[in-house]
């Protein structure tokens, strides 16, 4: 799993975005949840995964993103998914229920 | 019939969904003719989906980490795809299993929700051997069965 991380400051505070590439599974999400551990450890107002590069997910993965939701929910912090095509978003479109019942839950774009 | 026996590792979990790809690559072919695209998107992804998500199961709670085997067997035809995943691990009965509460922001219990979700059929006899039968109807856009 390759990541790439940037960041901007801006006037709400810090934006990070987290671009991954690869296969974000049970063999990979442990490196995930890590480096989603480090961001959050710097209290960002936004953070934005993109996942234009994921060509696989699976409910490991998932929980990573769940869990990091979660948190950042907990600092009042947004998270917003983009770039979702092939067999992630056939997943992301099966747990929409999950998102649908957050009123503030993670922006699909 | 395509038939795959592999250690239960995840290291081995790419060649199970290469190997699922092609078979879904073949079923769409023998739906569509010679000169079909070599994949069907839709029909891919759920599968796959679905089948990753029962080879972590045997890998991560049939086996619990310990060494093993598991088998895999795929039936593909031009109206439907049917795959049996087989391993020899601790069974699990998926009727115990409840829908995960998504409201609560489940970070794990969400395989087998994927799983219905993602075939047409689902159904688990215990063993051993324990035999996961998926099924995946070409051409419809009927959703899970759930498990039985």
């Amino acid at each position: 799993m390759n990541m790439q991380r940037s960041q901007r400051m801006t006037a709400r505070g810090e934006v990070i975005r987290l671009r991954l590439e690869g296969t974000l599974d049970a063999s990979s999400s442990a490196q995930v949840s890590h480096a989603c551990d480090e961001i959050l450890a710097s209290r960002p107002v936004e953070l934005t995964l993109d996942l234009s590069g994921v060509s696989l997910i699976d409910s490991a993965g998932v929980g990573v993103i769940v869990s990091t939701y979660g948190r950042l929910r907990e600092l009042n912090s947004l998270m917003t998914i983009t770039g979702l095509r092939g067999q992630p978003r056939v997943v992301f479109d099966e747990l929409k229920r999950f998102f649908k019942g957050e009123r503030s839950g993670p922006k699909l774009v | 019939m395509i038939y795959l026996r592999l250690p239960a590792s995840l290291a081995y979990r790419d060649v199970v969904m290469r190997v699922i790809s092609g078979a879904c690559a073949l079923a769409s072919s023998l739906r569509e003719g010679v000169g079909a695209p070599l994949t069907d998107g839709p029909l891919e992804e759920r599968v796959l989906s679905a089948v990753g998500e029962a080879f972590n199961n045997v890998v991560l709670h049939a086996y619990r980490g310990t060494h093993g085997e598991v088998a895999i067997e795929i039936e593909a035809s031009a109206q439907q795809i049917e795959i049996r995943v087989i391993d020899f691990g601790v069974s699990f009965d998926p009727t115990h299993v409840p829908e995960p509460a998504l409201e609560d922001l489940p970070e794990s219990g969400m395989g087998l929700f994927i799983m219905r979700r993602c075939m047409d059929e689902v159904t688990y006899a215990p063993g051993p051997p324990n035999v996961l039968r998926m099924l995946k109807r070409i051409g419809e856009t009927t959703q899970g069965e759930g498990v039985s």
